[in-house]
């Protein structure tokens, strides 16, 4: 196939007509489109991890946790600007994801989903008993931002941002997944001692994958407070991750990129439209959770590709 | 002194717990995550029939049951309808099934929790990390010693406790040696759901009953049976005790702040420095 347009040209001008096309959306309805973006840059991290390393993390809830009372401590009591505090609070996921990364070595399976479960835990209790830094149950809210050229950053702001940064990072996700890396990380989920065999590096992807999705995720957790204006434990908890989690079985734990679109674009607006859901919502989750296990083990994609063979060259993935 | 018994008792509910994901582990090799709502729904039902009729043995009865039926409805899960699903997938349905009963109590009960008075025996002051009186813990103790030796005997001394081994090695074999694989396997998720409710039911008293009860002693119970190896009975026994002990006197001594920290430190350091738990027994399964 010969290349018109190189791909980082490309998915920059796609990023920029999709936030420019959110802009006309009236204010409310942007707000949630920009927290639609921030759970599909979840999502598509998720299901890089899940899908294609085949890694169980149950601390998807922790990154974005520490990316946003990282972004609000940066420039708190740091007193760091948004972009650098944006920047540092980024690199320090990817760290911390490294880091979790380098255990997830020893240990895979079931093991790895207590390890992330513990993670998240302490996380949480040091953010409940974290004094002034992490205001405690109340959390932290977000100060007035200011940002070069634009006088006073509103929401709509935000969830334009959200939105050119969901589209890039899908663009990523897809540059990923097909990449080396990609194709390596496929690889050990499927069989560790053949990837093995053929050479790749195992240690260092595992902890290349869980750096990378960690820092996308933390920068899904920066953009939290910005859209919300408030950062506290209990939007943290364990049932976020496993929120997520479902999305990704949704979406198909192949890797598929179209998936990890399509299942936040479909559940995430679900219980908007049926209001009279309201509290049954986790409940709702947990429903369709399982009726994607039980149904559509290989997740949306492949069923929609299963019924439409010609839309295969969309989905990606590998099962 | 009584510091060392409220330890001792709280982890022997820990124990309990262990034991019984230990158990369907064994036999399946799911680790059950809903493990700590099969509790809660037994707690309920413990209370539930309780206020309604305050006979002791309706309320065991209930309890268990409760326990049984819910680890019946994980079997049908994730050994029927999900039946040869990958590891992963089968971990992910039990986490289903703990949103669902989780969100299904709080609906129907609210986060309230439900008072646990003169449950037991009357004279029950027992909290949690305080001073304890002896009662309870000594009935928890006993109900630990007397469950534990039996399971120990059943898994270790008897055919089916074979059975279980070969059908977890290899169900196709397994059953080719006359065992009944899909029975072997219900009836361990009944068992280990039958522990879970008598947990239930023990914890009930001591904490209160409210829909999050089970997952908030989900993650130590899990990391005692880590610390026993994951796979052998007698490890979750020990284990649970010790972690029971390490968190009471983590609390005395640091406050209960760092209980989570300290547990989630201890976990790390058993899985770097013996990721096959303290004691070398039979391990089952290898990652």
């Amino acid at each position: 196939m010969t290349r018109i347009i190189h791909p980082v040209p490309l998915v920059l001008a796609v990023a920029l007509a999709a936030a420019s096309a959110a802009i006309s959306l009236p204010k409310f309805q942007l707000f949630l489109v920009g927290q639609l973006a921030m759970v599909v840059i979840v999502t598509v991290s998720m299901t890089i991890l899940m899908g294609g390393a085949g890694l169980l993390s149950l601390a998807s809830a922790a990154f974005l946790a520490v990316g946003a009372y990282g972004l609000l401590i940066a420039m708190g009591p740091l007193g760091l600007p948004l972009l650098p505090a944006l920047v540092v609070v980024v690199a320090c996921c990817a760290a911390l994801g490294g880091v979790l990364g380098v255990l997830a070595l020893r240990i895979s399976g079931f093991y790895l989903a207590v390890v992330t479960l513990g993670f998240l835990q302490v996380l949480l209790t040091l953010l409940k008993h974290g004094g002034d830094l992490t205001g405690g149950g109340y959390g932290l809210i977000t100060p007035l931002l200011s940002f070069p050229g634009v006088k006073r950053l509103t929401v709509a702001h935000v969830s334009m941002a959200s939105v050119f940064l969901a589209v890039c990072v899908i663009g990523v996700g897809v540059a990923l997944m097909s990449s080396r890396m990609g194709r390596a990380w496929l690889a050990l989920r499927d069989k560790e001692p053949a990837a093995r065999m053929l050479g790749i590096d195992v240690s260092r992807m595992r902890i290349l994958v869980f750096a990378f999705t960690s820092g996308l995720i933390g920068l899904a957790g920066t953009l939290h407070p910005l859209l919300l204006g408030v950062a506290n434990p209990g939007s943290f908890s364990v049932h976020l991750s496993i929120f997520h989690i479902t999305l990704v079985v949704v979406g198909g734990m192949t890797g598929s990129m179209a998936g990890a679109v399509t299942a936040p674009a479909l559940l995430f607006f679900i219980p908007e439209y049926f209001s009279t859901l309201g509290e049954w919502r986790d409940f709702f989750y947990g429903g369709i959770l399982l009726a994607a296990l039980i149904f559509m083990p290989n997740g949306i994609a492949a069923a929609v590709t299963e019924r439409f063979p010609r839309l295969r060259a969309l989905s990606g993935g590998v099962r | 002194m009584s510091l060392l018994l409220g330890g001792l008792a709280i982890g022997g509910v820990y124990a309990l717990i262990a034991i019984g994901v230990v158990l369907c582990y064994r036999a399946t090799g799911v680790v059950n995550f809903a493990h700590g709502e099969l509790m809660m729904i037994a707690a309920y039902a413990y209370a539930i029939v309780h206020d309604l009729t305050g006979s002791p043995t309706l309320e065991i009865v209930a309890a268990i049951s409760a326990g049984a039926v819910g680890g019946l409805i994980c079997f049908l899960l994730t050994g029927v309808v999900m039946r040869g699903a990958a590891e992963m997938s089968l971990v992910i349905g039990t986490l289903g099934v703990l949103i669902l009963l989780q969100s299904g109590a709080r609906h129907l009960f609210t986060d309230t929790p439900l008072p646990s008075e003169g449950w037991l025996f009357g004279d029950h002051n027992l909290t949690l990390f305080g001073v304890s009186a002896p009662a309870n813990s000594l009935l928890i103790l006993a109900a630990l010693v007397v469950v534990a030796a039996a399971i120990l005997y059943w898994q270790y001394a008897t055919l089916f406790g074979r059975a279980v081994l070969a059908v977890a090695e290899d169900p196709w074999r397994a059953s080719l040696a006359g065992i009944r694989v899909q029975s072997t396997l219900a009836i361990s998720w009944l068992v280990s759901g039958m522990l879970a409710g008598l947990a239930g039911m023990l914890l009930g008293p001591v904490i209160g009953v409210f829909p999050t009860m089970g997952a908030d002693v989900l993650f130590p119970a899990i990391v005692a049976a880590i610390l026993g190896g994951f796979g052998s009975v007698a490890g979750a026994f020990a284990g649970g005790l010790i972690i029971g002990l390490l968190q009471t006197f983590t609390v005395v001594f640091l406050g209960g702040a760092v209980k989570e920290a300290v547990m989630f430190g201890f976990l790390l350091l058993v899985l770097l420095w013996r990721p096959s738990g303290l004691f070398t027994g039979p391990v089952a399964r290898k990652f």
